[in-house]
């Protein structure tokens, strides 16, 4: 019974390591909106987020909004923000250019019909 | 993560007094809080469909709309929250449960990026294997595909037919049901070899859970239920071309052709063509490690949706597996009893099979329906192990009538139906005397399975079937699945139920007629029996609770799960009683397993994907000489995965297993040489892959299988003497094949 101890010490140990992660580093939290329509328009967006200094970003389908979180000292949401539209989303602030956002797939084309994703 | 589901409770209370534009619904819009609590939306807009009339929420999230005459369509806007669409039917007191699609959408995404999780809301443990998943190991069929998942354990049926077999909670791949398309897949006769008939490319998806089913699958199920869907003709992608080589000399070609011509119908044809054609003795003991033979499969499949309600899916497959191995100079003209020169075997594998599904859905009352299912299929067997003879023919048909409802809310459904099973088995088996078998299995039941569910909070799921058998009268099963989850990211599961199958003795056992053990059977011409035998009979207790977490931004899951399985009745196939033959007999006393899991996945860096996994196992059997250790599993197995995918779509994935001893039968009573260890050793098992993926088009990958080749040193008892007294190819625990690498292509157009 030896093995079900250690187990148990395992099942304690990730239990509790969250408690223990609570807030720390120098990490800063915010919220803007991406204009996208589907699940497909989330991996793509989520993606290009996929960036150094970048330490969470996840987008909502329904809401069109990304929460960002990130390590001020290595990139700014600027940059953040020109590598989302890059990938072919707009932001408030940043436009996609019209030659990337032409090639997405037709159920991701949000500029001319907004949430036709409905599965 | 902020919550992820939102519920809709609609109380409706008819005012009775009053003509019709008086009556007023009442409801309250709420979700559930990451405690599991409830908070009411306000703000909420709620108006009927066609109805610009439009309410909204107060701060409790109650409202109140006066019932439209022309629509019974209620629809819910609240900001941050899909828009949602609930029908609502007349009756003093409804409630509505809804889950947002916001859920499901999620749910997509994560099996995007996760390419294998457990289901959190279903009332079973399911492990979800998709694509990627598959894409992991290289797998060229069914039998492969499971390297990267812990509770599914593989193995070998014996050292020359390069036969790979499934275990899970320790116990044989034929206490494992196996559907394909939540059918009837692989049983019978063709339990053993079956799971080569699916070639892993085909396959869109795996779901494994362990422990009992729903008894609308039927009765079958014991220490789990593996589902195979395959690819869908409605998907992007029309033409799908696989191709694979090893160095083994195995070659592999698979084709997946899908037409949608007209949105209501779709269908896709799949072809498959595989060769071994390299003699290869890695571990120079004489016979070939994997046989030379070749595959051809074909699988036809369509889908009428007339979006209307009615569904109907149809497909046909023909396989022809042909495999000859044994000694290396063995060639297929000198199959001959008579003069004992050369050992060798022959698996030749013959099925066609059908089935179709027809549904029906009430458009006005979404949670009705009625489904039928029918399958038909014809397995044929002409195989040989030296002089070990043994041709099987089955021939089945299923029919299952499932309808669904609820009580009074969707907090309760119902789902009730019938069904048929027939087994036409007709078997031939040489060894050292003349048997024939034959039998006409027919199964008919009515089950019915009711599901409670308290928002994601609880569900209860208790169902029953009972079965008449043709010979052996009456079978009831209950089966009971709960499920609890406190908390949203934390979910507690328990199952308990009884379950019953035919055993097929023979087709079960084929590796043990590759040895000259003589086959012993307690009464094998009894009538109204399968060889003997009355079907084995087994509880299952299983208790589990998966945990996700986020550390350190990044997301991970830590599971636990405990299962029980007792046998009331089983076919015992003891080789332990006298190194020289095989018995089988009735139980009589305890049978058991008992597993313990603990898995943990976590993404310490992005991208990098890390599975570890333990697994524990004591499964026993009262033999008729002692209680001891069901012969060739392994108690102990670690396991790690680790995946890693780079932003230029590099993907290099590393799999290791490490097997603990396993107990070989007894051989003591041989003369000195030709004795065995009673357990065997240790080993790992290292797989690696590489793969690059172009434009989401071409795959390319390059893997190496058993990188620290490891072979199990003499795993031919006397294969000098393949005619002797001691001869036995059938206690294999570890790889027969050594180091080996493959590479190969996917192409999605």
């Amino acid at each position: 019974m030896k093995i079900f101890q250690k187990i148990l010490i395992l099942a304690l140990c990730i239990l509790f390591t969250q408690s223990a992660q609570a807030q720390k580093n120098k990490t800063e939290k915010v919220t803007f909106k991406v204009f996208g329509n589907c699940p497909q328009c989330q991996s793509r967006i989520t993606d290009a987020c996929d960036l150094k200094g970048v330490k969470s970003a996840e987008w909502d389908v329904d809401t069109k909004m990304m929460t960002l979180i990130y390590n001020p000292n290595k990139i700014t949401v600027d940059k953040v923000q020109d590598a989302i539209a890059a990938s072919g989303h707009d932001t408030e602030t940043k436009k996609a250019p019209d030659e990337v956002y032409s090639k997405l797939p037709d159920c991701c084309l949000y500029r001319e019909k907004p949430n036709t994703h409905h599965d | 993560m902020k919550v992820l589901l939102v519920f809709l409770l609609g109380l409706i209370s008819m005012v009775k007094l009053g003509a019709q534009n008086t009556i007023v619904l009442n409801g309250v819009v709420v979700e559930t809080t990451q405690k599991g609590g409830i908070e009411p939306i306000a703000g909420a807009i709620v108006h009927w469909i066609g109805n610009k009339q439009a309410v909204s929420t107060d701060s409790n999230g109650v409202f109140h709309i006066p019932i439209d005459a022309k629509s019974n369509q209620l629809v819910v806007q609240a900001l941050g929250f899909k828009n949602d669409t609930i029908t609502v039917n007349g009756g003093n007191y409804l409630k509505v449960l809804m889950i947002s699609k916001r859920n499901f959408a999620d749910a997509v995404i994560s099996y995007e990026r996760k390419s294998s999780e457990v289901s959190f809301i279903d009332p079973w443990k399911t492990t979800i294997m998709n694509e990627k998943e598959l894409f992991k190991a290289a797998c060229c069929n069914l039998s492969e595909s499971f390297e990267t998942n812990p509770s599914v354990d593989v193995a070998y049926s014996d050292a020359i037919t390069g036969s790979k077999q499934i275990q899970m909670l320790g116990l044989a791949g034929q206490y494992t049901q196996m559907s394909v398309e939540q059918m009837p897949g692989i049983r019978g006769i063709a339990t053993n070899f079956g799971l080569n008939y699916i070639p892993g490319t085909w396959v869109n998806s795996i779901q494994v859970s362990k422990g009992m089913g729903s008894v609308v699958n039927g009765f079958e199920s014991i220490s789990g239920q593996i589902n195979v869907e395959l690819h869908k003709p409605v998907v992007k992608e029309k033409v799908y071309l696989n191709g694979y080589v090893s160095q083994g000399g195995r070659y592999e070609t698979n084709l997946v052709l899908a037409f949608q011509p007209t949105k209501m119908f779709s269908h896709a044809l799949f072809l498959h063509g595989s060769t071994y054609s390299l003699r290869m003795d890695q571990n120079k003991d004489g016979y070939l490690d994997n046989p030379l033979g070749e595959q051809a499969n074909v699988l036809y499949r369509m889908f009428i949706d007339n979006k209307t309600g009615l569904i109907f899916h149809a497909s046909v497959q023909y396989v022809k597996d042909k495999k000859i191995g044994g000694q290396v100079n063995f060639q297929e003209h000198m199959q001959d009893t008579a003069t004992n020169t050369v050992y060798g075997t022959q698996i030749d594998a013959e099925r066609l099979s059908g089935f179709m599904k027809l549904g029906y859905v009430f458009p006005r009352f979404k949670y009705r329906s009625i489904g039928f299912q029918a399958n038909a299929s014809n397995q044929k067997y002409d195989n040989y192990f030296g002089n070990n003879l043994y041709k099987g023919e089955q021939t089945s048909y299923y029919a299952n009538l499932i309808y669904q409802d609820i009580i009074g809310s969707t907090n309760h459904r119902i789902r009730a139906g019938f069904s048929n099973q027939t087994d036409i088995v007709n078997e031939k088996l040489f060894n050292k005397q003349a048997y024939v078998f034959n039998r006409n299995e027919q199964v008919s039941g009515a089950f019915t399975e009711y599901t409670y569910s308290y928002l994601a909070i609880f569900t209860l799921v208790a169902g029953a079937r009972l079965d008449y058998h043709n010979y052996f009268d009456w079978k009831f099963i209950p089966r009971l699945h709960l499920r609890y989850a406190p908390l949203a990211t934390t979910v507690f599961r328990a199952v308990a139920g009884k379950g019953w199958r035919t055993s097929n003795v023979i087709s079960e056992n084929m590796g043990t007629l590759i040895s000259t053990r003589t086959w012993n059977f307690t009464n094998a011409f009894l009538p109204k029996t399968a060889y003997g035998f009355s079907p084995e009979e087994a509880w299952n207790f299983g208790i589990n609770v998966n945990h996700e977490f986020k550390l350190n931004y990044q997301k991970g899951s830590f599971g636990i799960d405990y299962y029980y399985t007792v046998f009331d009745k089983q076919v015992v196939v003891d080789r332990d009683a006298n190194a020289q033959q095989v018995q089988f007999y009735q139980l009589n006393g305890a049978s058991y397993s008992r597993s313990l899991q603990v898995q943990l996945d976590y993404q310490p860096i992005r991208r990098f994907d890390v599975r570890f996994a333990y697994r524990w196992l004591d499964v026993k059997t009262q033999y008729n000489q002692a209680l001891l250790a069901v012969p060739l599993i392994a108690q102990n197995r670690w396991f790690v995965n680790l995946s890693y995918t780079t932003k230029s779509k590099w993907n290099f994935d590393l799999t290791a297993n490490w097997v603990g001893q396993k107990r070989i039968p007894f051989t003591q009573s041989n003369p000195e040489p030709l004795r065995l260890n009673n357990q065997s050793d240790p080993f790992t098992l290292v797989n690696a892959q590489v793969s690059k993926s172009f434009k989401k088009r071409i795959d390319l990958y390059v893997g190496c299988e058993n990188i620290f080749n490891f072979q199990q040193p003499n795993a031919i008892l006397d294969g000098a003497n393949p005619f002797g007294n001691y001869f036995d190819a059938s206690m294999t625990w570890g790889p027969v094949f050594g180091r080996m690498f493959y590479g190969g292509f996917r192409w999605k157009v």
